[in-house]
């Protein structure tokens, strides 16, 4: 019976059962999030969707790279070019907005799915609706969160 | 009628300095040349902030007491000032932008309010708080431009709706902060988004109906921006192709700074809003997201019909992506108010390395039988011009500090810049001043016919600045530079002073602890009143600068003073609520010296005078 429901589930949320084991909600409105299987791109982000855990934390090459990208798209705008924060919340201090984002998984979804407190959503097809093409992948996002993580104090 | 009044006026005259006695029949000209009123953002069409109002003076503005206060309700940074007419004062708020009608005659009882609904993410749009920096009067109506774009008209008297246009798309990261002005029979209104690759406009539409009467782009093709057959003629230099060597490669091969004196200068061109931005650049047509947005203050002279506004940074801010000078951002336009046709424009910062936003007020005044235009400079000078047509003046330094350039060449109106604080991109340029904030930023500063100076707010902020790549995406931020922000060689954040606009030098300077955010007023009893960050809100001598009075007021002050009289007696208010670019970071809790591009450490101490948010009022006092 159970797995007739998840059955179940899963037709009705394929997106869910393209990429994830672990559920990601949006932090917007707590509804799945959309995270279709061609963009979780990388050993570290199939990973990220099985277990939820961030395997380029304290990476120096994937902080490198989550810094360029975190430049890339104009995030440096909000949050100051450490993430140290501007006109956007500091993400290197232990004060969040949301609870959650004290975690990785927590983090990728508000970064994923956006925020009512301003941000948009970044994760590809869903930071410019009509263009599927914009926005980061799982493993673009986790770069940039080892960066923001590689800046906490 | 109005041709015979003009002539009539200039035969015998009589042109006032605030020059809108050609108009005297129409309802704003009467309003804004009566002293009881408070019509327009700035007083007048001039941009002056100067009253003849003088009951208030020396001998008793120690006396200054608060006659009453009105908490808006709102939170963040209260910038522009409410509207006194007819008994009336009208009260804008930071975002949702409420507005209340205020009956002056009933103990400021609201007659009407409008609350309007917008998309709380258009709040993620407006880079520097979620500012308005107030309504607009003309016709019988009122005017408030929402930050989402939407310009309506009421009725004055109760607030019913007569028209509503949408001015600009948030899709595109367009929004708007700037008041709208009305100009005769035209409102004027402006857009922000220079860290969003829009592209900048200005837009007039008829008072009557909210019918379009033109639009005019600060980059493109000469069609757009509206650029007519006279344009620049007696300095056709202005319409270089470049003013700087090297610039195809841009600061990274060693150039784009080697200012070119004024015969080897290419001129004039045409289309210079295309030809300026060249290749490589970061997308396509990098004109087509070219920034130079409008969200200043205007000024208008109605006996040569040219209106005046800056246009704001190009986008983005890391330079290397556009070489050119990146025309017309950064640059003082003069339009014919009825066609909306450029008869001059000057650019102020060519290829801007340093966010230096074009955007601040032009002030007209006449000195010498001259008709004159002052604008203090973000970029930290101060500018002189011959109105009429744009011919360069004076162009000062506003305080020594300033070095990203050694001096403007009046010949050519190039500024000669020092390549040692010439930015590129992965290359922290460190040192330079003044900061990204400008010497001035958007508080307008004010000038007394009477004593012949201006009052100019002033940012001590210094900064760091590299650009990086960045990737433009529709509606998403676009910045490409990191940078960090701390006090000036002064060690004080901030200032003010009075300005001698044909010598280009300073008569008085006070410092100040942190960024004087206010704008400025002067009345003809030659006092100055302006707001602070840490909840002052001062009077000083117009001749001197020494401290005739002050008061402490609820929260950090970034509205801009302003003087009315009811029943006979003058009152002096400003708007209370801290926010704005100083302001923000603090706002929104950040505490540690980086934070906000370094203003929540410069700036840091401001939590020991303010709550955070801060909370808006309206402010009033009276002898």
């Amino acid at each position: 019976m159970l797995k007739l429901l998840s059955i179940l589930m899963l037709l009705l949320t394929p997106w869910l059962a393209e990429a994830a084991d672990v559920k990601f909600v949006s932090t917007l409105d707590g509804k799945p999030l959309s995270i279709p299987a061609d963009v979780v791109d990388s050993p570290a982000a199939k990973d990220f969707m099985a277990s939820g855990k961030n395997s380029y934390i304290g990476n120096a090459d994937a902080i490198k790279a989550g810094k360029k990208i975190f430049q890339l798209y104009s995030c440096t705008a909000c949050h100051g070019a450490h993430a140290e924060g501007a006109v956007g919340p500091n993400l290197t201090d232990d004060k969040w907005n949301y609870a959650k984002n004290v975690n990785d998984q927590g983090i990728f979804e508000t970064i994923w799915g956006g925020t009512a407190g301003g941000m948009g959503a970044k994760g590809k097809g869903l930071m410019l609706p009509d263009d599927p093409t914009q926005g980061l992948t799982v493993d673009e996002v986790l770069k940039v969160v080892a960066f923001i993580r590689s800046n906490a104090h | 009628m109005r041709t015979h009044q003009l002539k009539l006026a200039v035969g015998a005259g009589l042109l006032s300095l605030i020059c809108n006695s050609a108009f005297a029949e129409d309802d704003l000209s009467k309003l804004m040349q009566d002293d009881n009123q408070w019509a327009s953002q700035r007083k007048d069409y001039a941009n002056t902030g100067y009253s003849r109002l003088s009951q208030i003076n020396k001998g008793n503005v120690g006396h200054l007491k608060q006659a009453w206060t009105f908490a808006t309700g709102v939170n963040r940074g209260h910038e522009g000032a409410p509207l006194v007419v007819n008994d009336i004062m009208y009260v804008h708020t930071a975002f949702p932008n409420n507005v209340y009608a205020l009956d002056l005659n009933d103990n400021q009882k609201i007659i009407w309010s409008y609350f309007p609904k917008q998309d709380p993410s258009v709040q993620a749009l407006l880079c520097c708080d979620n500012v308005n920096r107030g309504l607009g009067y003309g016709d019988g109506k009122i005017l408030l431009q929402q930050n989402d774009g939407t310009l309506i008209a009421f009725n004055a008297k109760d607030g019913t709706k007569v028209w509503e246009v949408k001015v600009v798309d948030v899709k595109k990261g367009e929004s708007n902060t700037n008041a709208p002005h009305v100009f005769k029979d035209k409102v004027i209104t402006g857009m922000s988004g220079g860290e969003y690759g829009v592209r900048g406009f200005i837009t007039a539409y008829n008072i009557k109906d909210g019918s379009l009467a033109w639009r005019a782009y600060s980059n493109g093709p000469d069609t757009d921006v509206m650029i007519g057959k006279d344009f620049n003629k007696e300095n056709p230099h202005y319409s270089a192709l470049s003013v700087y060597e090297d610039v195809s490669g841009g600061n990274v091969e060693g150039g784009s700074f080697k200012a070119l004196d004024k015969s080897k200068l290419k001129f004039p061109e045409a289309d210079l809003g295309v030809k300026t931005w060249l290749k490589p650049q970061a997308i396509k047509n990098g004109w087509e997201h070219g920034g130079g947005s409008t969200w200043g203050w205007y000024s208008y002279d109605p006996t040569l019909n040219l209106m005046y506004y800056g246009t704001g940074n190009p986008g983005t801010w890391n330079p290397d992506v556009r070489p050119g000078d990146n025309k017309w951002s950064m640059t003082i336009f003069a339009r014919d108010l009825d066609t909306g046709a450029a008869r001059w424009g000057y650019q102020m910062t060519p290829h801007d390395e340093w966010d230096y936003d074009g955007m601040n007020e032009t002030v007209l005044w006449e000195a010498q039988g001259k008709k004159l235009a002052t604008h203090f400079d973000r970029n930290g000078f101060g500018y002189t011009f011959d109105r009429t047509n744009g011919t360069l003046i004076v162009a000062e330094k506003m305080n020594k500090f300033v070095n990203w350039a050694s001096k403007i060449d009046l010949a050519s109106g190039v500024p000669q810049k020092d390549p040692k604080f010439s930015t590129h991109q992965d290359y922290d340029a460190k040192g330079i001043c003044p900061s990204a904030l400008g010497v001035k930023d958007e508080q307008p500063s004010a000038y007394s016919p009477k004593t012949g100076m201006f009052y100019v707010p002033l940012n001590h902020v210094c900064m760091t600045y590299e650009p990086v790549e960045s990737k433009y995406v529709a509606g998403q931020p676009w910045v490409g530079s990191t940078l960090t922000m701390f006090a000036g060689p002064e060690g004080v954040m901030g200032g003010f002073m009075a300005w001698d606009g044909l010598k280009g030098k300073s008569v008085w300077y006070n410092k100040e602890k942190f960024s004087a955010w206010g704008g400025a007023l002067v009345t003809s009893s030659d006092i100055v009143f302006y707001g602070t960050l840490d909840r002052w809100f001062k009077a000083v001598d117009a001749k001197t600068g020494k401290e005739l009075w002050k008061m402490q007021v609820g929260s950090g002050i970034v509205g801009n003073a302003i003087t009315w009289s009811h029943k006979g007696k003058q009152y002096v208010g400003v708007l209370s609520g801290i926010g704005g670019w100083a302001g923000v970071a603090m706002n929104l809790g950040l505490n540690n010296d980086t934070d906000g591009l370094g203003a929540a450490g410069g700036y840091r101490e401001l939590t020991k005078w303010n709550a955070a948010p801060g909370g808006g009022a309206m402010n009033v006092f009276s002898l």
